[in-house]
């Protein structure tokens, strides 16, 4: 059995001479939910496009659910088992509820109308209603509603909440939750609001000018990434160690972040004999800044 | 067929409305049928791609299991039947009106180079909206496109009539089976350019 339902492996996309993707090596698990985090312009979006094969890699290899999207016909077979929403989704708005579930039914062998009915009930729907007259939220739910509905294996999820206000978010995410939970499925889910990610998410990837930062278990991550404070005596010395993300001295004090965590790191601190060390958790927000802002 | 029922659904309130303001026309200010066919070939053309790329729903349309190449050619189906149709309202009216009606398009009389331009009307204007993306955009640009190709031609066949190779029948002919070899260029450019990822 596959043990993960996306693989990546040195993939490259460029627009012009601007590098979107610059060689990522992703591994999502199978049964996962993976959030995969970046800022503005990290290639979060392109790297989706691709596994769906809506766009061609400029190299790389990938694997999606044991297909490759860079073929057409084997990229048709990935969406045939891809729910996906992206952020800002335009369907077409002069169709009520009832019309676009029946027009995108027909792309799909595995529809199963119970499931649209439970998630018309779920999202309390009318399906009567023109997409033209729903709210943003309910709009985001009937996308999720066509993405679900024809079970698929492996849902992505491209910022989908990213225009929905505080509260219609997190009824969302809630409900995304609820049905991952009951089917087992993979959810690959790009964002940048880190709250959300850290809420929903048990896998985290942070990209960075197309490249990949880090890949963990969400506990692990925060487990191995620790902020240090030291004081010293006099000035703090210039310290480095394996893994260390970033770092900031000022006067006495040393600031630094460790991406691994472990006894050495202590103990080369410790070196500098410090009258003061100690050790922080970080929240995803603080890590991922840490990773890509490179910034205490 | 879904993807072609959707189309056709988007075309028909536009083609009802060709079709009342063709009557009107005719009735009461003696307007050329043809020109509004060729009008509405046209508009009917830059909607097809241009509408949907306009209102970003190209992008949950090519999310869809279904390959560009199969979108592609129901769009076009669509586009040929829609065309196909006019040629019927353009018999139709032709054998109603069989009493010397004079066409006012270019290339002269007759039935052929009508409907050959009307095909040649609407492949310019599909390869207009895949690269324009907008609807009027895509009909000035299929215009702009149009005019330009009638002009290169004119002048063709302006210096093909002073040098007595084409003469009355067979230049009309010549005439329709360039413009008919031009939709078929079009609609292939339209494909390479829908088709090809970025």
């Amino acid at each position: 059995m596959r043990e993960n339902a996306i693989i990546t492996k040195d993939l490259k996309k460029a627009y012009g001479k601007q590098d979107a993707v610059n060689g990522l090596n992703l591994s999502v698990p199978k049964g996962s939910v993976y959030g995969f985090l970046g800022k503005n312009g990290a290639g979060k979006t392109t790297t989706i496009k691709m596994l769906l094969g809506l766009l061609s890699a400029k190299s790389g290899d990938i694997d999606v659910l044991g297909f490759n999207p860079k073929n057409e016909k084997e990229a048709v077979e990935i969406r045939k088992r891809t729910g996906y929403v992206s952020e800002n989704q335009k369907m077409y708005d002069n169709m009520k509820i009832k019309e676009i579930i029946s027009f995108t039914k027909s792309f799909y062998k595995t529809w199963d109308d119970k499931a649209a009915a439970e998630l018309l009930k779920r999202f309390n729907l009318d399906e009567k209603k023109k997409l033209s007259e729903l709210s943003r939220g309910m709009y985001a739910q009937v996308a999720l509603l066509l993405a679900l509905a024809f079970k698929p294996e492996l849902l992505v999820l491209d910022e989908p909440t990213g225009s929905l206000d505080a509260i219609v978010r997190r009824d969302f995410l809630e409900s995304v939750v609820g049905m991952i939970q009951e089917e087992g499925r993979t959810v690959f889910f790009s964002s940048h609001q880190i709250n959300e990610v850290e809420r929903v998410a048990d896998w985290v990837g942070i990209i960075d000018r197309g490249k990949l930062l880090i890949s963990a278990p969400i506990d692990d991550l925060k487990t191995k990434t620790k902020r240090i404070r030291a004081v010293y005596k006099d000035n703090a010395p210039d310290v480095s160690f394996d893994g260390m993300l970033c770092k900031k001295t000022e006067g006495r004090e040393l600031l630094a972040i460790a991406g691994d965590f472990n006894d050495t790191v202590l103990s080369g601190i410790k070196k500098g004999k410090p009258e003061n060390v100690e050790v922080y958790d970080m929240n995803l927000e603080e890590i991922f800044v840490a990773y890509a802002g490179g910034k205490i | 067929m879904r993807l072609y029922l959707k189309d056709i659904n988007e075309l028909s309130p536009w083609f009802l409305g060709v079709c009342l303001a063709a009557i009107i026309c005719d009735k009461y200010f003696k307007m050329q049928i043809d020109l509004l066919l060729y009008l509405f070939a046209l508009v009917s053309g830059s909607i097809i791609f241009g509408k949907e790329s306009e209102s970003k729903t190209i992008s949950f349309l090519e999310a869809l299991p279904v390959t560009k190449k199969r979108i592609w050619f129901s769009k076009i189906l669509n586009t040929l039947s829609v065309n196909l149709f006019l040629v019927g309202v353009l018999i139709l009216y032709f054998l109603a009106k069989n009493n010397g009606h004079n066409y006012t398009m270019f290339c002269g009389k007759g039935f052929l180079p009508n409907v050959s331009m009307l095909f040649n009307i609407t492949s310019f204007s599909v390869l207009s909206s895949i690269i324009m993306k907008k609807t009027i955009s895509a009909i000035f640009g299929a215009l702009l496109g149009l005019f330009l190709f009638h002009s290169f031609f004119g002048l063709v066949f302006l210096q093909a009539q002073s040098v007595f190779i084409f003469k009355g029948k067979l230049a009309v002919e010549f005439i329709s089976v360039l413009y008919l070899m031009s939709a078929v260029l079009c609609y292939y450019l339209s494909f390479k350019l829908y088709t090809r990822r970025g």
